[in-house]
């Protein structure tokens, strides 16, 4: 059946799909209708009234943007009477206007003062006796000024559908309609930005931003959101060598313009003055600054001493998952190469570094399965371990419009409240540490239920033995999820239906994570959620270059693109230099080997074992022991005061190069400024550091790295420097054939009653140094303990009372916040605050036994 | 102070979903003790029934009769809308403020009473009226106001059966048997709160005929051929908008509506209080001819005794089997809920009706989809006015050609004609379609009042335009009047003196859009206002020639531009007062000209 239609606009027909609007038809005509309520990517709003067209046969014009198409109808967008109708309902919008376009920050970017002057309108026309409305200069991060509102609703539009946050709304009614925050004044909501965004003229401003610059002063630089995995597409703006504000177009970008509230405000960290600008040497006691020369000339020489007198296992690196691939990839080429030695990890050993294990081991895959786009698609998801709206807010957008809009099922499954549960047909709370065994059940529970479904997998009795010893009423006492929630589940992935199985920090913290990771590629092998397009087995990574970094072999065990040093003849002959066999020391082998005096230099690059590695008193006693402790950073970190060298890098905004996303989405970024006074790339300063020590680098332009890589990392293979356009290229993970793999399940004893778990995890507004050193800290800036009202209650503790929680002898101290998103018997912290060190009690995992008293 | 419990009680008792959010907050103001929903209030409603707070701040601040600040036990609300507006609204306020000392907005020192304005309270026959919480009075004087509150002095709010307009809807009716009763034969007659007695009366007679002889296209068929069309103001054929209906058995909703908020409309309300039955039936009609299987009744808010006895009539009817499953031993099934409104005009607007339903703020969508496409909660929908279901079960009855067998030619059947405004008799006619202004006036309405002369006469509500004197024997029905181009709309016959000045009678209107407009789209949000603004100019004597001109520019944009009709709307008026009494406003032009009644208006409303 041909469910198109032929319609007639300004005479030229076209043949478009039924539900298509006239505007649609008519811009795929290239038919310009003029527009102000409408954005493509919201339902129609149809408040502006301005895309009238006339319709052959009708009585009055229609809206456009609002209106399907019918076959056979005859449309026309131009005729004296529209553009007399148009230009009126221009005038309607500018009355009560205050056409302050000089003082506003949007003129020269304000749809009403275009439209305005595209129609010739150039003053106001009227006036209603009305009082000005109040301006509210109380919300962080948003100033909405009602005067200048058209009330043309997509603020409203983009909170509820995009966003679905839901925080502000059409209040009144008649003249006085207008759009206010839930609850008034002051706004209260995630503060994601997106309204100002997409308000077309200058009622919602962005407030770090405000009278900072007019927009045609403005250069718009192409760059890569530096916040978490979800890797959006975003512009600096630039004036005078200062990012002055975010933007993200719709056009053009993968995300679809959308930014959550730390792309759209989080990047004061670039122009911040506490920026390290120069490099500094530890004289005696006290770290002065010196010349580039000088600061690697010193740690060059003290570096080859050590090489030479105690070999180079005992020379040790940490790489980060925020600097660029190339800067990683030049950084285990440093070790490997120039040094020769694999003690090269990052923070990343602790979590995400399960990832591509488990991965490989049961769908042969290095990386996520299937780009976000695969969520748009999915009729099931099913989220396990995540809180994908802080952790990547792209795929949590992605998942709520499924969930909303398509009505796709939703499971999610947490210790604690996300957004998404609200979202969700079903919610399982388990116990902190059971998804293991939550997956387990699952296996199980589609196994007993759906016997003629397994007959036709022959596999599946490899599984067998894995879940041979499971009784489902046991995991169902131990996870605290019941019984039929556990089948309901499993009846749901047994449909087999397309759809897509999501997982995030949870998991990758799990005493077992890669287990975790095998058993959901056996739940999305059984599923059917790996072997077509539209299904996936999707990670959630919250740090934006985890998967550049590890694919770029910042690991002590594997080359780059995951390769047995075996097979590391390519890297030799391009390197020139032989590379060691023997897998080096991970993060806490590192740790380990300084403590016992067996690892003497430690190079840093752009990461803080201080504050972001588990047992960060013992990093400080090795901080200590080191006799050569190179940091290399953005900020003057915990870990920078210790340091012997102290070497100052660019932001992202300052150099180029590309990340890779969660989603494997290799992008390109260029730099907006210049670098902040000393500061150089990171791969810079490696570069001249390896030169210092002997080994001959000369890369002309992160290009150049790139160009290494792809020749020597089978999986960027496709894709050349050159190539990645704006939204760069998703690269393909599939490196084997997927198989059911078995797995074994440490027990996890049933909790006592009474007793309290620990979890953390990503705070919204808060991801480490960068967020910490921007304008989010309006927001805030101190860590909190989420409390279950019963167990509150129980405690005598109340709302902001300071709350002590302690394990083996550690304890930690932070305010109340006391809520139903938590469990009874569990408490939420979130990590990298300064204030409260979460780290310092659940270790390597995200969770463990804690006390709680009052006080 | 409502404690949690309070609020979990209404809310459990109502239903948590969106759209019982009318109900619950309903509840929630009747027993707050003082008629507010305070902030703290609608947080524990957000929090327990898990809709989004702003959904319920964007709720609460559309609808008028809800205010979350304190008011008082008693909320007096004075009609300002046309007909009360022409029979001396603007001394009630006067009269009330002297008795109670206290301006609109205002509480009495002793806390018992606040004072509102508000729009047509749908008793327009005995106006002068206000309303006191639930209950409505007519025929206001000084003297008799002061009785009136004299006497809630010493009473206990109530909320419920007892409340209502004090003249009951059955003597609203005109007494003169010169009217072809067939919509209000019964009234009067039948007992509205016995089932018993409406069916004695030959009741429920149609649908079981239905059921038993006729097919669902069959009954669409008859409803064409009899050539019904809807009296809510549009004047659609009936029988055709139940065609549209899509067959299938997907969830289809029959609406009723009732909001009846036109200024000088209280045709539906008699209807619903004197003979609910007949509107069941004809809501189970269309049901059986449409296959839908739940039908809502949408009532105004402020139609406490309406509500009281279709609530009633429906209780009585499930438990009569005339609703619910398996009806008359068919496969048809059919019930039918009550929704209420808030006091928003523009939900008498169909989509808008249908948003309110689901708990939202009532603003119009636009179309397509039309409602038997996507309607309540997204699925087909037929609305009609009550007027047009209460027509049906005779048609079913007595045959199409019988219902022909009165009005013209292109309108058939009867017409329920509320005669309001400055007559020597006022009230509710029913009388063949087609029956012209002249009779109405002279014959039913007995001549204009006190010997006065005829300056215009209002017809089809604020909507509705302004006749003159060559239309005094335009024949009053659907097509013949939009042939002249005015409107019979819902049927009011609104007639002035020589005392009523054309500029405040227009500003009256023009207030009345500005306040009821929805303020979603623009042009409407902005014109009203704007209209609003130069007819102030007017009244006050400060207008040029060229604002007339303005006017009417604005409202043309707002008729090609407006989402809704109600935007559309304010052109007909504007133009047809203009067409008789340009000279009059243009006499208010000159800042000399001595008009008491503008003066009156502006020192009351716009001091
Ligand atoms: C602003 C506005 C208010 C309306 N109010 C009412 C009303 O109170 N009652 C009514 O039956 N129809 C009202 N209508 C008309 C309805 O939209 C709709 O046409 C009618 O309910 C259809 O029923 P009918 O075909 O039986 O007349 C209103 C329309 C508009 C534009
Ligand atoms: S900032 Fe985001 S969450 Fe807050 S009101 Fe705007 S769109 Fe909604
Ligand atoms: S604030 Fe901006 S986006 Fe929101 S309704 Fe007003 S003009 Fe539109
Ligand atoms: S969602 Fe992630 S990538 Fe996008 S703006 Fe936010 S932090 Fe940046
Ligand atoms: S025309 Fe008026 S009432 Fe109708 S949608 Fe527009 S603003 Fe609302
Ligand atoms: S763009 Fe169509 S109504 Fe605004």
């Amino acid at each position: 059946m041909n469910d198109n239609v032929t319609i007639t606009i300004d005479g030229k027909g076209i043949s478009v799909p039924k539900e298509t609007t006239i505007l649609a038809a008519a811009r795929a005509l290239g038919i310009e209708i003029p527009t102000l309520c409408y954005h493509p990517k919201l339902l129609p709003i149809g408040s502006c009234r301005l895309c009238l067209v006339e319709i052959e046969g009708y009585e009055k014009p229609v809206a456009s943007c609002t209106t399907p198409v019918v076959d056979a109808m005859k449309v026309t967008t131009q005729s004296e009477k529209l553009l007399a109708l148009r230009k009126e309902a221009i005038q309607f919008m500018l009355v009560n206007h205050p056409l302050d376009c000089p003082i506003c920050d949007k003129g020269g970017e304000c749809r009403l003062q275009d439209l305005a002057f595209e129609f010739g309108l150039d003053q106001e026309v009227f006036k209603i006796a009305a009082s000005p409305l109040l301006i509210d200069y109380l919300s962080p991060l948003v100033e909405r000024n009602n005067n200048r509102c058209v009330r043309c609703g997509r603020c409203v539009s983009v909170c509820n559908e995009i966003q679905g946050e839901m925080a502000i709304e059409w209040v009144n009614h008649g003249y006085d309609t207008e759009i206010l925050p839930r609850g008034g004044y002051p706004l209260n909501c995630e503060f994601c930005g997106q309204c100002i965004a997409h308000c077309p003229v200058g009622a919602l401003l962005n407030r770090p931003f405000k009278y900072k610059a007019r927009a045609w002063e403005l250069e718009k630089i192409h760059s890569v959101c530096p916040y978490c995995g979800g890797g959006c597409a975003i512009e600096l703006n630039v004036r005078k060598n200062k990012v002055l504000r975010i933007t993200s177009s719709y056009e053009d970008t993968h995300n679809q313009g959308n930014l959550c509230g730390r792309g759209n405000f989080g990047f004061g960290f670039i122009n911040n003055n506490n920026r390290l600008h120069s490099p500094l040497i530890k004289r005696r006691k006290d770290q002065v600054p010196v010349t580039w020369e000088d600061a690697l000339g010193s740690a060059s020489e003290q570096l080859k001493k050590i090489l030479k007198s105690s070999g180079p296992e005992s020379i040790a690196g940490l790489g980060s998952p925020r600097v660029s691939n190339e800067d990683n990839y030049l950084f285990q080429k440093f070790f490997r190469a120039v040094i020769g030695t694999n003690n090269i990890d990052s923070s990343v050993h602790f979590n995400y570094r399960n990832l591509e294990r488990g991965l490989r081991a049961t769908l042969g895959l290095s990386a996520s399965s299937h780009g976000f786009d695969a969520l748009e698609k999915a009729q099931v998801i099913f989220v396990l371990g995540a809180d994908v709206r802080a952790e990547s807010p792209p795929a949590a957008l992605k998942i709520m419009k499924m969930a909303r809009v398509h009505g796709s099922t939703l499971v999610v499954a947490n210790p604690r409240k996300t957004k998404l549960d609200k979202f969700a047909n079903v919610h399982l709370r388990y116990r902190p540490g059971t998804e293991l065994l939550l997956v387990a059940g699952i296996l199980k529970a589609v196994g007993e239920k759906n016997k003629d479904l397994l007959d036709n997998i022959p596999q599946f009795p490899v599984l067998k033995k894995s879940l041979e010893g499971i009784i489902l009423q046991e995991i169902s006492e131990v996870t605290g999820v019941p019984l039929e929630q556990i089948y309901q589940v499993a009846t749901i992935l047994a449909k087999r239906e397309t759809g897509c199985i999501v997982f995030g920090y949870e998991v990758f913290t799990h005493q077992q994570a890669k287990e975790v990771v095998v058993s959901l590629g056996n739940l999305a092998f059984l599923s059917e959620k790996v072997s077509q397009k539209d299904r996936g087995l999707i990670p959630i990574i919250a740090k934006n270059n985890v998967q550049g970094m590890l694919d770029m072999g910042v690991m002590p065990d594997l080359l780059p693109g995951y390769q047995q040093f075996e097979k590391g003849a390519p890297f030799e002959k391009v390197w020139r230099q032989p590379i060691p066999k023997q897998p080096g020391k991970n993060a806490e082998a590192i740790l380990q080997g300084i403590l016992d005096g067996k690892i003497k230099a430690l190079y840093l690059m752009g990461c803080d074992p201080l504050m972001e590695f588990p047992f960060p008193d013992k990093w400080e006693e090795a901080s200590d022991k080191l006799e050569w402790l190179a940091v290399q950073d953005i900020f003057y970190t915990e870990v920078a005061t210790k340091a012997d060298y102290v070497f100052p890098a660019v932001t992202f905004a300052e150099k180029e190069g590309t990340f890779t996303s969660g989603e494997r989405r290799v992008q390109k970024f260029f730099p907006g400024i210049s670098p902040y006074r000393s500061a150089l790339p990171d791969w810079e300063i490696i570069q001249r550091l390896s030169q210092l020590m002997g080994y001959p680098m000369a890369y002309a332009h992160p290009k150049a790295i790139m160009n290494e890589i792809t020749s020597l990392v089978p999986q960027y293979n496709e894709i050349t420097y050159e190539r990645l356009g704006r939204n760069g290229i998703t690269l393909s993970s599939t490196e084997g054939i997927p198989h059911f793999t078995p797995f074994s399940i440490n027990k996890v004893a049933k909790p006592k009653p009474g007793s309290f778990t620990l979890i953390t995890g990503t705070a919204f507004f808060h991801s480490g140094t960068l967020s910490t050193n921007s304008g989010l800290t309006v927001l805030g800036s101190k860590a909190w303990v989420e409390i279950n009202s019963e167990d509150a209650g129980s405690l005598e503790i109340h709302e902001g009372d300071p709350v002590t929680i302690s394990s083996a002898g550690k304890a930690i101290s932070a305010a109340a916040k006391i809520t139903s998103a938590v469990p009874r018997g569990v408490v939420f912290v979130p990590n990298n605050f300064r204030d409260v060190q979460v780290n310092q009690l659940v270790a390597n995992q995200n969770y463990c036994p804690v006390e709680v008293t009052k006080g | 102070m409502l404690t949690t419990e309070d609020i979990k009680g209404v809310i459990e008792k109502r239903g948590s979903s969106k759209e019982h959010l009318m109900f619950i907050l309903r509840d929630l103001e009747n027993i707050s003790g003082n008629n507010q929903l305070e902030i703290d209030v609608l947080e524990k409603v957000a929090e327990i029934t898990k809709i989004p707070k702003s959904t319920i701040a964007g709720f609460v601040g559309f609808y008028t009769m809800f205010k979350t600040n304190p008011r008082a036990p008693f909320i007096i609300r004075v009609c300002k809308s046309g007909p009360c507006h022409v029979m001396g609204a603007r001394t009630i306020f006067d009269a009330v403020e002297r008795n109670l000392g206290i301006k609109p907005g205002e509480a009495t020192p002793d806390g018992l009473f606040y004072l509102e304005q508000c729009e047509c309270l749908g008793v327009c026959s005995v106006a002068p009226a206000m309303m006191i919480n639930y209950d409505i009075h007519g025929n206001l004087t000084e003297k008799k106001i002061k009785q009136i509150l004299e006497s809630y002095k010493s009473q206990k709010a109530i909320f419920g059966e007892k409340c209502g307009p004090e003249v009951e809807g059955k003597a609203c009716v005109i007494d003169d048997d010169r009217q072809t009763k067939r919509l209000l034969v019964m009234v009067g007659k039948v007992d509205p709160l016995s089932i018993d007695s409406y069916i004695k009366n030959g009741g429920y007679a149609a649908i079981r005929k239905a059921i038993r002889e006729y097919s669902s296209d069959d009954v669409i068929n008859i409803v064409k051929d009899s050539g019904l069309s809807g009296r809510g103001g549009a004047g659609f054929p009936a029988g055709l908008k139940w065609s549209f209906m899509p067959k299938g058995d997907m969830q289809k909703y029959v609406i009723c509506n009732a909001d009846e908020g036109e200024p000088g409309t209280f045709k539906d309300r008699v209807l619903m209080e004197e003979n609910p039955h007949l509107i069941i039936e004809g809501m189970l009609l269309c049901g059986y001819a449409t296959g839908a299987t739940v039908g809502y009744i949408y009532v105004r808010g402020e139609f406490r005794r309406a509500i009281e006895r279709l609530q009633r009539a429906i209780d009585q009817a499930r438990e009569s089997r005339m609703l619910g499953k398996h009806l008359s031993g068919s496969t048809f099934s059919f019930d039918i809920f009550i929704k209420e409104g808030g006091g928003a005009y523009v939900c008498g607007e169909e989509s808008s009706l249908m948003n309110s339903m689901e708990g939202k703020r009532g603003f119009p969508r636009f179309r397509p989809p039309f409602p038997a496409g996507a309607g309540f909660m997204g699925m087909p929908s037929n609305v009609n006015n009550v007027e047009t279901y209460a027509s049906v079960p005779m048609i079913i009855e007595h045959g199409a050609t019988w219902y022909k067998s009165l009005g013209t030619e292109k309108c058939s059947g009867t017409k329920l004609y509320c005669l309001s405004g400055k007559l020597n008799r006022t009230g509710l006619v029913e009388l063949p379609m087609g029956t012209t202004l002249r009779e109405l006036i002279d014959i039913y309405g007995k001549g204009i009042k006190d010997g006065k002369t005829f300056k215009f006469a209002q017809v089809g509500g604020s909507a509705g335009g302004v006749f003159g004197e060559d239309l005094l024997d335009l024949p009053l029905d659907i097509d013949q009047t939009i042939k002249a181009g005015v409107t019979l709309g819902s049927g009011v016959v609104l007639a002035c003196d020589k005392d009523t000045c054309a500029v405040d009678f227009l500003l009256n209107i023009i207030s009345f859009f500005a306040h009821e407009s929805c303020g979603q789209c623009v042009p409407c949000r902005v014109g009203t206002s704007q209209l609003h603004f130069l007819a102030k100019k007017f009244a006050m004597r400060t207008a040029v020639e060229k604002d007339i001109d303005s006017m009417i520019e604005k409202a043309q944009l707002m008729k090609q531009a407006s989402l809704c009709a109600l935007g559309q709307s304010p052109i007909l008026p504007i133009t047809t007062t203009l067409k008789y009494f340009r000279e009059e406003f243009l006499n208010h032009c000159n800042t000399r000209y001595s008009c008491p009644e503008c003066d009156m208006t502006l020192e009351r409303f716009y001091r």
